[in-house]
């Protein structure tokens, strides 16, 4: 089991994909320590995505990149712009309000970030705004999006812990707001200290703002469509995923007219792509799983982590601590996949809600897509500001502390992530 | 998003009549997947879109929407992983390879690809056996033979084995590439 | 020990499937003087149950313990314990099933399986978030069940919308009203507290379900005979307690439900009965299936 853990770390940082290192180590350890034949490994990667509730991750791909292509993200960015582009610091403010949008219609980070930084960079470059400090609050932004539904990480955070999706998405929104009001907050605080540039606000209209938004709204159907065609019981979360993603054809193609239909089969071939490297990873995961269970290294781990506290409140912040170190090297969903199934039973025992479990491991998750040294938003918005990962990394203390911050609250406060979901679904 | 354009054959680079027929029979399996990706997503949505129409307009339900869907997704998945593979969108950590010296670098290719085909081998060869009691053993709900979904795992591995391959020899041959190029969700 | 054999289930831990497996392990060990023993693997840790039956067909498991209504999916004569009212009562069903023990191993033989002991998962009832007085009251409801298709056709000659759906989904699916109901055993809906989201229960005891416990038979016949009997022992005797077991917890179990607030309903089972009859006719079909029904029921 060790050898198979510190292979697995080796193969990590060899730059090979993390579905054939999860997937080496799982095959090694086996030869190595079970006497199980090795069709167990096959079995295993159909056991792991042999699921109808998985099935919203490839409808919730393709809605998000459908909307990304159908000239949602400029019509979010003129509105944040009308909402909040007076206030100092401005297109900072533009940026968060705008990821916050995306968030509620795509189920992952990388393609907002993108998306976000391609309309606000080069105005941000034009204004002589702080660039290194644009690209991390743009890469904070952009990983809302697994904490605010739709949400892949918690699909599988759902699945993984047998839990309803809904509940878990529910659970997301409030610290997705408090995300959003945390980095409005530390980017005023740095723009009202940083000099003319960042004082370029204009003035707010109501007649400016009614215009953006009857632009924007189609584009707001579906994230109505997902939490209120779940929460009010008209359909399961794969369900609401498919209808989401009719609905997004109708608005990209019939309302906003920008998508065609012969750029569809090259955007869904990229939602098959990206969807598929997410479900091979749970397949893959799956055969890692088992090999933990039948060595027992849940049991071993709770044992010890349950001898040094019985306190839940230090036991989630061993768990912070832990994930925090794990998002900065890891991606989200293998970690997911290895960890929860070690970590939710202890959280159980200890009297923990798994939903409001579920929204600390995705947030502490969140922060690590921008944490350096491996943080795909982070990537992605320096790679579109022409920045290096080093330069940008100084920058993301400021948005780092106002995710901690969000941390500590669902952590400390059950029901930051639990009074939605007993408010809407009862 | 980065990513990088799909994969130009590997055999673009030498001459003669052999590759150049290897060349478009890639093409041709490329095209095939491509096409059966995106009809498997189609039926996906389809059938999920007509459960929920049956159950709410005709106030029936299908019992094996839900089954064939599911199926659809397991060869959609394991067919995409290949896919993935083509365009480098498996995420990877590569940062600190990429800081080591070349010859370190191409060890570490080599020494990856072998370890990854041998994982995506046993993968390919223990499904067989699956696919054999697949022959056997009949669905749940529309009792078709469990076959069909499972001879997804050797035909998406095999292809997800061929895609690795033409993705690592490259890289073998001439280690370091763009950081920026990997990508994912 | 020197024979470790690893089962796995997809219940939680304590429960009353579990519990069996418990008792099964205790007989084994006292059996052998230690010699044999098993690693039990709850909560689906080593996969579902269609998964469980397969790593045992393959050899990557040694013993599984699952319902039956997945495991008729490959030991086709078995879709009789499928049949809904087969037996009344868990301990009349139990006794049948003991008086035809060489047929019932015989069948599992068939498929490649040793049969070593048929525990119950309980007689399932129907929840709903409104009291179902008689089988009228079921009609149009969406109800959800396994996937399997007598279920389903069961369900449709109630009267209901019959809905599979997975079973993790099932508790926010009744929360919200995507069904309106769900056939469990009580012991499920104990368990997964479904009484908060649906808060009617109805005893109409449509189905007496088995979870048989099985090997691969290559490797039990492997096994020195000593202990090969030794786990015959030990699955049947482990059987009887559990089915015993389960029976005894039923009436605590619904003065439980009463304590939380639940209305408890027995609505005439006859019609329900007589709607499932012609199922009979359609779904056992092969001559296994016609003899061992002839054997359990006399029909
Ligand atoms: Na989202
Ligand atoms: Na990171």
């Amino acid at each position: 089991m060790i050898w198979a853990v510190g292979g697995f770390l080796l193969l990590l940082i060899s730059g090979i994909p993390i579905v054939l290192a999860l997937g080496i180590a799982a095959l090694a350890a086996i030869e190595l320590s079970t006497s199980a034949p090795i069709s167990i490994v096959a079995q295993r990667v159909y056991g792991g995505i042999q699921s109808f509730t998985l099935m919203a991750i490839p409808f919730f791909v393709a809605s998000g990149l459908l909307m990304e292509a159908g000239g949602i993200a400029r019509r979010f960015v003129n509105l944040a712009g009308a909402m909040v582009g007076w206030i100092t610091g401005s297109l900072y403010m533009v940026s968060v309000v705008t990821g916050t949008g995306l968030a509620a219609i795509s189920g992952s980070g990388s393609a907002d970030t993108a998306a976000i930084s391609a309309v606000m960079v080069p105005e941000m470059k034009k204004r002589r705004y702080d660039i290194d400090l644009a690209a991390a609050i743009i890469a904070a932004s952009g990983s809302l999006a697994s904490i605010i539904p739709p949400s892949i990480v918690m699909i599988v955070i759902a699945v993984t812990s047998s839990q309803s999706i809904g509940a878990m998405f529910l659970g997301g929104i409030v610290p997705g707001l408090i995300v959003m009001v945390g980095l409005m907050l530390g980017a005023w605080l740095f723009a009202r200290r940083g000099g003319e540039a960042y004082r370029d606000g204009a003035p707010f209209t109501f007649a400016r703002l009614a215009h953006a938004f009857r632009e924007a709204a189609p584009g707001m159907i579906v994230p109505v469509v997902i939490i209120g065609g779940i929460v009010g019981g008209v359909f399961t979360a794969t369900e609401a995923a498919c209808v989401a993603l009719f609905t997004t054809l109708i608005v990209t193609m019939f309302i906003y007219k920008e998508l065609k239909p012969r750029d569809l089969p090259r955007i869904l071939l990229k939602a098959i792509s990206l969807s598929a490297t997410v479900l091979i990873v749970i397949a893959t995961a799956s055969v890692f799983t088992w090999i933990i269970a039948t060595e027992g290294l849940p049991a071993m781990l709770s044992g010890w982590l349950t001898g040094i506290t019985d306190n839940p409140i230090a036991f989630l912040l061993i768990v912070n601590l832990l994930l925090l170190v794990v998002g900065m090297f890891m991606e989200s969903i293998s970690a997911v996949l290895i960890l929860l199934p070690i970590l939710l039973p202890i959280a159980r025992s200890y009297g923990i809600d798994p939903v409001q479990f579920g929204i600390i491991t995705a947030l502490n998750l969140s922060i690590g897509l921008i944490t350096p040294p491996y943080g795909i938003c982070l990537y992605v918005a320096a790679s579109v500001a022409g920045r290096r990962i080093e330069q940008v990394s100084r920058r993301i203390w400021l948005p780092f502390l106002c995710m901690l911050v969000a941390l500590m609250l669902v952590t400390f406060v059950p029901a930051v992530s639990l009074w939605l979901p007993a408010l809407m679904m009862n | 998003m980065p990513d990088r354009p799909g994969g130009q054959p590997p055999f673009s680079a030498l001459r003669g009549p052999v590759p150049k027929a290897l060349s478009a029979a890639l093409r041709a399996l490329r095209r095939l997947v491509d096409g059966a990706a995106l009809l498997l997503l189609g039926y996906m949505a389809l059938a999920v879109l007509v459960q929920i129409v049956g159950r709410y307009v005709f106030n029936y339900s299908i019992a094996w929407s839900e089954e064939t869907a599911t199926f659809a997704q397991i060869w959609l998945a394991l067919l995409g992983a290949g896919i993935a593979m083509r365009h480098n969108q498996h995420v990877g950590v590569d940062f600190l390879i990429l800081k080591a010296p070349l010859p370190v670098q191409r060890v570490f290719n080599l020494a990856a690809f072998a370890l990854g085909a041998w994982f995506l081998g046993v993968v390919v060869v223990g499904s067989v056996s699956m696919v054999g009691i697949g022959l056997i053993v009949k669905s749940p709900a529309l009792r078709m033979p469990m076959a069909i979904p499972y001879s997804a795992l050797p035909v998406g591995f095999a292809y997800f084995l061929l895609e690795f391959a033409l993705s690592s020899l490259p890289r073998i041959l001439r280690p370091g590439h763009d950081p920026l190029e990997e990508t994912g969700i | 020990a020197d024979f470790t054999f690893q089962v796995a289930h997809a219940n939680a831990a304590d429960e009353v499937q579990d519990k069996g497996l418990q008792k099964m392990r205790d007989l084994l060990e006292e059996k052998t003087d230690g010699a044999a023993t098993l690693e039990i693997y709850p909560s689906g840790q080593l996969g579902d149950e269609a998964q469980s039956i397969e790593g045992v067909m393959l050899g990557s498991l040694d013993m599984s313990m699952t319902s039956n209504s997945l495991l008729s999916n490959y030991i086709e004569d078995f879709r009789v314990f499928d049949m809904p009212f087969l037996f009344p009562s868990i301990s009349a069903l139990g006794e049948k099933i003991d008086a035809n023990w060489e047929l019932m191993e015989d069948t599992a033989n068939g498929s490649g399986f040793q049969l070593l002991g048929v525990f119950s998962s309980g007689i399932r009832h129907l929840m709903t978030s409104k009291p179902v007085e008689s089988i009228e009251d079921v009609a149009g409801l969406k109800i959800r069940t396994m996937q399997n298709p007598v279920h389903v056709e069961a369900w449709r000659a109630y009267g209901a919308n019959p809905t599979p759906m997975t079973y993790s989904e099932l508790y926010g699916a009744l929360q919200s009203g995507v069904v309106d109901g769900a056939e469990a055993a009580s012991t499920g809906y104990d368990g997964m507290k479904f009484y908060e989201v649906a808060p009617d229960f109805a005893l109409v005891g449509w189905l007496n379900m088995t979870a048989p416990v099985v090997m691969q038979k290559a490797a039990f016949d492997a096994l020195p005979e000593d202990i090969r009997t030794a786990l015959m022992e030990a699955g049947q005797e482990a059987a009887q307690w559990q089915r015993g077991y389960v029976e005894a917890q039923e009436k605590p179990l619904l003065e439980g439900f009463e304590a939380e607030g639940v209305t408890i309903t027995t609505p005439d089972t006859e019609p329900f009965r007589e709607a499932s009859l012609p199922l009979y006719e359609s779904e056992l079909k092969t001559p296994g299936q016609k003899a061992l029904l002839k054997a359990l029921t006399g029909k």
